[in-house]
């Protein structure tokens, strides 16, 4: 009896399985074992990735009291969905990472039983903390993917909102889901996404950011091809214009595509607000941003090389402000500029509360000193902190540091050749973006390829009876998102 | 790898092939006043006005003047600039002065740098000084801390109701062309303050004849259309009425053939009556008024426009408007037959209200 | 030959008006008044309107040739001239535009250094220059196509700075109308002909148009488009200027703008000229373009690598062009190459053709 029980255990030590439990109890908090002495079954679990509750309440008290022979019939005994039987080793390893209870037998060598009761650690869904809105729905995404798409399901009661299910990484397996409205979004757009990620080699993703960036077309751009947001409602709303939205486990973030440039202009605000205001607030954040690519350089630009624009009054004002500086304005300039990427990086790094109080004593006690020392001219200081402002009305928080990162290569330009060179900087920038593409499609639309149709809700946004049609960018498969009425005819009188 | 090198390469070349001289705003003094004055028939003396701003905070601007004597405009800058503590520049030249007795011996010099240069712009207010330009420029003026900041004010702000645009780009293009004669603001220094004394009349480059400060008004009224100007009537018992412009238009027609050309000038104003001491203004005597003033400028008007034919001048560009008119004009024949062209002035006025009493 | 280009490379056939005006406005329009009204003193908007009908026409020719033929003209001239005369015709064409290229970065580099920067080296704003070129033409069409329709947008401020000149404007001088010969007025249309140059880069871009015939509209347009741009642009300066200050002026489309005076800003002939820059970039980008894309097509050499080398070139060229006496002998060569490129070049293949095809018919 005792040397057939070796012999079985010989067989067992020799099969894939043994070798799995062995070299998962390298780590401390793995355990396994026997379910009481002569039982057949041996249990074996990560104890960290189990919920203690289900493992006590649910499934041992139920298989202590009864007798069980085989796993079959533990599988019929158990109260809990989707267990499986299966002697697929490297499926069993991936249960096992995932949170599932192992039973197996020596004799039955490989075969064994899992049973899900993983440990869910949570989040509670809060507001908010990059895209804050005044108005409008406060929930944010949370780090758990099921959660997330339990946000955006609410919000689309439709069985076509489609989701594709893929795990990345070899070490992280990341879950990754795709999703989108099946019967509006293009199939090609889902494709590509699903393609590019799958296309990804690399061992650990650990967030959609890192994600975005490996799908991105274009890898070297400074500018985000795919935009992520944190607002449920957000996500929502895109995936009913025909894009595609990807949830990525472990990140508050969901990657939405695919944008154009006049995407980043746009916030979730805009849709709360009423049209005229939200389209003017639209070409204001246009204009902040052109104002905070450009206002440095182009002050640089004038001092250095062409005095003669300066109108008289405002000549007198800048000697005098400039009076007692010892460097030349490209200096200046750039010393201000790292001084406000200091503040702004020192204020990013802190926890809130400190970081608040460094931002406004670091601004107005160094600018202040600054000014006074003679170090920078005041009209400088205001021009570079007007810019740095006008660089965070965009809504998505890359864009911002793209633009802070566009500035110094302007900067440059307009110390060596003045406003041409400001010109020529414009001109390689204009060539990137023209160049640029997100999931293959232009990502200057709709002013390259001019589409004036997709103005409705781009650079301005039209009320919402103009936004019958989808974008054309987005190429959706069922363009119409409804029927407009036909207004009535236009007979009316004042006072019918 | 091929891309990186290249940019690299492109990066390199653009920061060590840079040569281009810089001309940061405040290692430039800028002149902002210039003024010229006869010395002989060869040489001119220059002074020009470009204020020094000390360093510090709330400082302000030092008056400084730069002298020089020599044949043209730039060799007399290059004298100034050996005085300078910084490199002179003209980019932000405001006023352009001459003094009568350079003008009398011709502009020509002058003008030339001022139409080639392409960092001067073309609207420095020019005029013509009564007396020394220096003197003019480098007095201490008690309202204001720089001369050249007086200057400039007063041409922009106050020349500009009494004069039409006596900018560069007027003045080049009244003298390169056909068909006007340029003319310039007379300024003098009075006392201690500047003072505009009238209109200096150019016959080519050189000074011809001027008219005075009444006449100047009216001349503007001829001129082009506007909106400002106040004009002196005497009514009935010697008692004097203001009429203020609130807006005036006018149109030239010609008539004739070219041999024979006529010329109409139709001046419409509507005013406002702003000084009427012991009249009272009511229907017939607004009436009466209207016609008074009518009389008045038209006369003044004939008056001036004699002085123009008398003296072979054409500011107004009647010479302009007549060839307008006419194809295949002959430029040459028109100027004999300038001085003796009949000009018709009608001159109407509608007095729109009275001030808020009658 | 190669095959016609797919579907995803072609643009629609609206941009045929953008191509066309920004390929026929260049360095041309700055110096473009002094010009025509030297020899046609105030009626010269009507030598422009002369020009401007004629090229309509030859415009109308072009794509008659085009449309008969089955791709570009470099086909259309093999088919119809044989093998070497045909293609002996395309690479003079292509040489004629690199020429057209040459000319106006150099005279763009010429402006600068006029305007603002007197020491600036030719070699070093040719390579800014030609970087620039390169980094849009390596793109592809599509991006090219991009630049011509962007600039439109950015030189928006160019045409509405010209409202400050206009305030100092004399209508008498553009009377009495007439007033000129018709040889006086025919010799200003001759000279104008270099300024409409440039849509002959539709034999080049023609396989890239969807529904290429139908945008024979839109072509037109685009010439039309520039004519108006022109006339604005003479029309002003003549009644700024007076004759005889226009005619020494070199360019008195900058000098129009010297008068521009914002609160914030004076003297926007430097913003300008800097703006400038997005009307020049994207001509000479279509210009060499099409000079890759034929060479393509005659000797199968790789677009990406004729770039280079034609880029090279030209601002060799650049750089060789010295003084303003040599550019203005290059400027006055290409206006007598383009009067005949559009004047007996295009009419010879427009009419050859036609017979041809008579010809073949009767047969």
């Amino acid at each position: 009896m005792r040397k057939k029980s070796k012999q079985k255990d010989l067989a067992f030590q020799e099969s894939e399985l043994a070798k799995l439990l062995t070299a998962c109890g390298e780590s401390a908090d793995f355990l396994t074992f026997q379910l009481h002495e002569n039982s057949p079954f041996f249990i074996a679990y990560f104890k960290p990735l189990v919920d203690p509750n289900i493992v006590h309440k649910d499934i041992l008290t139920i298989i202590k009291q009864q007798e069980v022979s085989s796993l079959e019939e533990i599988k019929e005994k158990l109260p809990i969905e989707d267990l499986s039987l299966t002697d697929n080793v490297p499926d069993i390893q991936n249960k096992l990472m995932t949170g599932h209870l192992l039973f197996y037998q020596k004799e039955a060598q490989s075969a064994c039983l899992a049973v899900p009761a993983p440990a869910v650690e949570k989040r509670q869904v809060s507001t908010p903390e990059t895209e804050y809105v005044v108005t409008g729905a406060k929930e944010a995404f949370v780090e758990s993917i099921n959660t997330n798409l339990n946000l955006v399901r609410k919000r689309l009661p439709t069985p076509g909102l489609r989701t594709k299910e893929l795990t990345i990484g070899k070490l992280s397996k990341t879950k990754v889901i795709v999703a989108y409205i099946d019967g509006v979004a293009n199939p090609e757009n889902v494709n590509t996404v699903i393609q590019r990620i799958q296309g990804i080699e690399y061992d650990a993703v650990s967030d959609s950011a890192v994600l975005s960036q490996m799908i991105a077309d274009n890898k070297n751009s400074p500018f985000p091809q795919l935009i992520n947001t944190e607002l449920p409602n957000h996500v929502a709303s895109v995936l009913s214009e025909g894009k595609v939205a990807i949830f990525t486990d472990g990140s508050p973030f969901v990657l939405t595509g695919p944008v154009s440039f006049f995407t980043f202009f746009s916030t979730a605000e805009d849709y709360v607000s009423i049209w005229n205001i939200a389209s003017i607030f639209r070409l204001i954040r246009l204009f902040a941003i052109a104002f905070s690519i450009l206002a440095t350089s182009t002050y640089v630009a004038i001092l250095t090389y062409h005095y003669e624009m300066i109108p008289q009054d405002v000549l007198s004002l800048l000697i005098t402000s400039r009076g007692t500086i010892p460097f030349p304005p490209f200096l200046e300039a750039i010393l201000l500029e790292l001084a406000i990427e200091l503040l702004r990086e020192a204020g990013a790094r802190l926890p809130t509360k400190i970081g608040q109080t460094i931002g406004i004593v670091g601004g107005i006690v160094l600018g202040t000193a600054a000014v006074q020392a003679g170090l920078t001219s005041n009209v400088l200081l205001i021009v570079v902190a007007t810019g740095a402002l006008a660089s965070f009305t965009t809504p998505v928080y890359q864009v911002s540091n793209a633009i802070r990162l566009i500035r110094f290569p302007f900067l440059l330009f307009a110390q060596l050749l003045g406003l041409v060179g400001v010109a020529v900087g414009f001109a390689f920038l204009t060539a990137h973006l023209l160049k640029l593409t997100s999931l293959n499609h232009p990502f200057l639309e709709p002013i390259y390829p001019l589409r004036v149709q997709d103005f409705k809700d781009s650079i301005f946004r039209l009320p919402f009876s103009k936004q019958a049609l989808r974008p054309i960018q987005i190429r959706a498969e069922n363009p119409v998102r409804f029927q407009p009425e036909t207004p009535p005819k236009n007979d009316w009188d004042i006072d019918d | 790898m091929k891309a990186f090198l290249f940019w690299s390469v492109f990066t390199l070349a653009l920061l060590f092939g840079y040569s281009i001289e810089t001309k940061i705003l405040e290692d430039i003094q800028h002149i902002s006043a210039i003024g010229y004055d006869y010395v002989d028939e060869h040489r001119m003396k220059g002074t020009a006005a470009a204020p020094f701003y000390p360093p510090g905070v709330d400082v302000q601007p030092l008056n400084a003047f730069f002298t020089g004597v020599g044949h043209n405009v730039l060799s007399i800058l290059e004298k100034q600039q050996i005085q300078a503590q910084r490199k002179l520049a003209t980019g932000r030249l405001q006023a352009f002065l001459i003094s009568k007795e350079l003008a009398k011996n011709g502009v020509d010099k002058l003008t030339d740098p001022l139409a080639r240069s392409t960092a001067v712009g073309r609207d420095v207010h020019m005029a013509v000084v009564d007396g020394s330009a220096e003197e003019l420029l480098t007095f201490t003026y008690p309202n204001a801390p720089t001369s050249a900041q007086y200057l400039s004010d007063f041409m922009e702000k106050t020349l500009k109701d009494i004069v039409p645009h006596p900018t560069t780009h007027a003045f080049l293009s009244q003298y390169d062309g056909f068909g006007q004669d340029p003319f310039l603001p007379i300024l003098e220094k009075k006392e201690d303050h500047i003072r505009y004394k009238g209109l200096a009349l150019f016959k080519d480059d050189q000074y011809a004849g001027a008219l005075s400060n009444k006449d100047s008004y009216v001349f503007k009224l001829l001129y082009e259309k506007s909106k400002t100007g106040t004009y002196e009537i005497r009514f009935k018992n010697k008692k004097y009425i203001s009429i203020e412009n609130i807006r005036s238009k006018t149109e030239y027609k010609v008539s004739g053939s070219q041999d024979n050309p006529r010329v109409a000038i139709h001046v419409s104003m509507m005013g406002e009556v702003r000084d009427a001491s012991s009249v009272v203004l009511k229907g017939d005597t607004l009436k009466e008024v209207e016609k008074e003033w009518s009389k008045e400028m038209t006369k003044r008007a004939e008056k001036i426009m004699k002085k123009f034919q008398e003296l072979h001048v054409d500011p107004l560009g009647i010479g302009e408007k007549v060839r307008s008119h006419f194809r295949h004009f002959d430029k040459e024949a028109w100027k004999d037959h300038y001085p003796n062209v009949p000009v018709e002035f009608h001159m109407n006025v509608r007095i729109r209200n009275t001030g808020i009493t009658e | 030959m190669l095959p016609l280009p797919p579907e995803k490379r072609q643009v629609s056939p609206f941009f045929v008006f953008y191509l066309i005006t920004s390929a026929q406005i260049g360095m041309g329009i700055l110096s473009l008044p002094r010009y025509i009204v030297k020899s046609a003193g105030q009626d010269a908007w009507i030598a422009i309107i002369i020009t401007a009908l004629s090229i309509h026409v030859i415009l109308w020719m072009v794509y008659q040739i085009l449309n008969k033929g089955t791709n570009d003209i470099t086909v259309t001239h093999k088919e119809l001239f044989g093998k070497w005369l045909g293609g002996l015709l395309s690479l003079a064409l292509i040489v004629y535009l690199l020429l057209v290229a040459a000319s106006t970065l150099r005279g763009y580099i010429e402006m600068i250094q006029v305007w603002i920067f007197p020491q600036l080296d030719t070699w070093y704003m040719a390579l800014i220059l030609s970087a620039l070129v390169y980094v849009y033409v390596i793109g592809g069409f599509r991006v090219v196509v991009g630049i011509c329709c962007l600039s439109f947008i950015f030189n928006f401020p160019l045409i509405v700075t010209l409202w400050f000149p206009l305030q100092d404007a004399q209508f008498s001088h553009l009377f009495p109308v007439f007033d000129h010969s018709a040889a006086e007025i025919l010799s200003a249309s001759k000279k104008m002909t270099l300024y409409f140059s440039g849509f002959e880069t539709i034999f080049f871009f023609y396989p890239f148009i969807k529904n290429a015939r139908s945008s024979q509209k839109w072509a037109q347009y685009g010439a039309a488009f520039t004519t108006f741009i022109y006339l604005a642009v003479t029309i002003i300066s003549i009644m700024y200027f007076n004759k005889n200050q226009l005619i020494q002026t070199i360019w008195p489309t900058i000098t129009l703008w010297k008068v521009v005076d914002f609160p914030f800003l004076e003297r926007f002939e430097y913003l300008n000229l800097a703006i400038w820059l997005f009307n020049i970039l994207p001509s000479t980008c279509l210009f060499i373009w099409a000079a890759t894309r034929g060479i393509k097509q005659l000797f199968t050499v790789k677009q990406k690598h004729s770039l280079i080398v034609l880029l090279v070139i030209i601002s060799v060229a650049a750089v060789l062009l010295k003084d303003r006496e040599q550019i203005q002998q290059l400027n006055t060569m290409l206006s007598s190459v383009s009067f005949y490129v559009m004047y007996a070049y295009i009419p010879f293949v427009f009419f050859y053709q036609l017979i041809k095809s008579k010809v073949r018919k009767t047969l």
